[in-house]
């Protein structure tokens, strides 16, 4: 819906003419902005809550956008089931993100933080589901001669550190993540934390290559297809134009969204005058000096004021050219006066 | 924090009117916006920006009038 769907549309609402609609929601919005540019906090019932971020000189830099949540519902967050490649491309951390350890200027969140505790929290319902699900899967697929090995219990630092060991439901879902182009950087560095080497060498000669080809041959091309079709050129794209740079700022619920402006792409639209508006607004021009004036103004009454006391103060008689009539009210009360 | 009620009352003092005038308006622009989203469309809101139902990754992209001049290109 367009601003001018928005006009149309108020004013077959309430039966008024579309340019009262049109001068509203044009006010109404330019208080809105003006108040989120105060540091005001807005909240509209049914659209959503705006919170302002500014500068420390008070400079509007950013917005953060929290929808409303309805009566009874407990968080914002939408609950997610089944396997982790059911996560779709608004939940995952693009691993960009991952570089960016500790709490800094361009990250406010530690991200290993944020991974590891996502990481927990989906750990032991994606287990159990992983494992009741691939058991089928390897039965169907695939011999008893290429199934892995039982994963033997690590009894190293993992044990003394009270970590789980590596479990092949954790293996499998692992390679799937990873098939399916999702962060798993930071499961590889928690492994590496928590298996510095001892894990990483039962891995590798518990599953040389037969995890790997359990994986290709489980989802040999349905994976690879499912990654295309749900993010062709969508996805990649929106993490690049999301995350340049400062990937670590779609941390939480609430995007930042000041580097998101976008353009304004109406043809027909006063972008022009806004920005004129808008630049005239933070950069108001310098007036022209009135002292000139008020110089000129001031000499001139003097002038006038000159003249009217000579006028009055003069009592000389009028002056009368030879030759000519008496001219003024002096000269005919004389005449009047001769005459008489 | 500004609700509303607040931004009609500004509304109303910034055109000259009485708030009551105005309440019709402002229920009526809540209403459609929310229709529009709960249909799954985006809406979008003047030049204070696009909002899109809360589905999508961004659900609201402020129009680039909202920050000071040079503050959309910041990276």
């Amino acid at each position: 819906m367009t601003r001018d769907d928005l006009i149309q549309a108020l004013a077959d609402r309430i039966d008024v003419p579309s340019h009262s609609a049109q001068v509203f929601l044009h006010a109404c919005f330019d208080i809105v902005k003006s108040l989120l540019r105060e540091g005001e906090e807005i909240t509209l019932p049914e659209l959503g809550r705006w919170l302002p971020m500014r500068s420390t000189e008070g400079i509007l830099t950013g917005v953060r956008y929290a929808a409303l949540v309805p009566a009874g519902t407990d968080s914002p967050i939408e609950v997610l089931h089944g396997l982790a490649s059911s996560i779709d491309a608004r939940h995952f951390i693009p691993v960009q993100a991952l570089d960016i350890t500790g709490v800094n200027q361009r990250s406010p969140v530690d991200v290993a933080t944020l991974v590891a505790e996502v990481s927990q929290q989906f750990a032991p319902r994606l287990a159990a589901e992983t494992t009741s699900g691939n058991e089928a899967v390897l039965d169907r697929d695939t011999t008893p001669d290429a199934l892995p090995p039982t994963p033997p219990v690590i009894d190293t630092a993992a044990d003394h550190t009270g970590m789980q060991p590596i479990s092949e439901a954790d293996l499998l879902l692992e390679a799937e993540m990873e098939a399916e182009g999702y962060a798993v950087e930071a499961d590889a560095r928690l492994l590496e934390e928590d298996y510095p080497e001892d894990a990483q060498d039962v891995v590798e000669e518990d599953y040389p290559e037969d995890a790997q080809d359990v994986v290709e041959e489980d989802y040999p091309e349905d994976a690879q297809d499912a990654v295309e079709e749900d993010y062709p050129e969508d996805a990649q794209d929106a993490v690049e134009e999301d995350y340049p740079e400062d990937a670590q700022q779609f941390i939480g619920d609430d995007p930042i969204l000041a580097q998101d402006a976008i353009p304004d792409v109406d043809p027909l639209s006063d972008e022009e005058v806004f920005h004129r508006n808008r630049d005239q607004l933070y950069n108001p021009p310098d007036e022209p000096s009135k002292r000139p004036l008020l110089i000129t103004a001031a000499v001139l009454t003097l002038c006038v004021l000159v003249i009217i006391v000579y006028i009055l103060l003069d009592h000389s008689a009028p002056r009368e050219l030879p030759g000519s009539a008496p001219v003024g009210l002096r000269s005919m009360h004389a005449m009047t006066i001769s005459h008489t | 924090m500004a609700t509303a009620a607040d931004i009609l009352h500004r509304t109303a003092a910034r055109l000259g009117l009485d708030p009551q005038e105005l309440q019709p308006y402002m229920d009526a622009m809540l209403t459609i916006c929310a229709d529009a989203l709960d249909s799954g469309e985006c809406v979008e809101l003047m030049t204070f920006g696009m909002l899109c139902p809360a589905s999508d990754s961004e659900a609201f992209r402020p129009h680039s009038s909202l920050f000071p001049p040079g503050a959309e290109q910041r990276s």
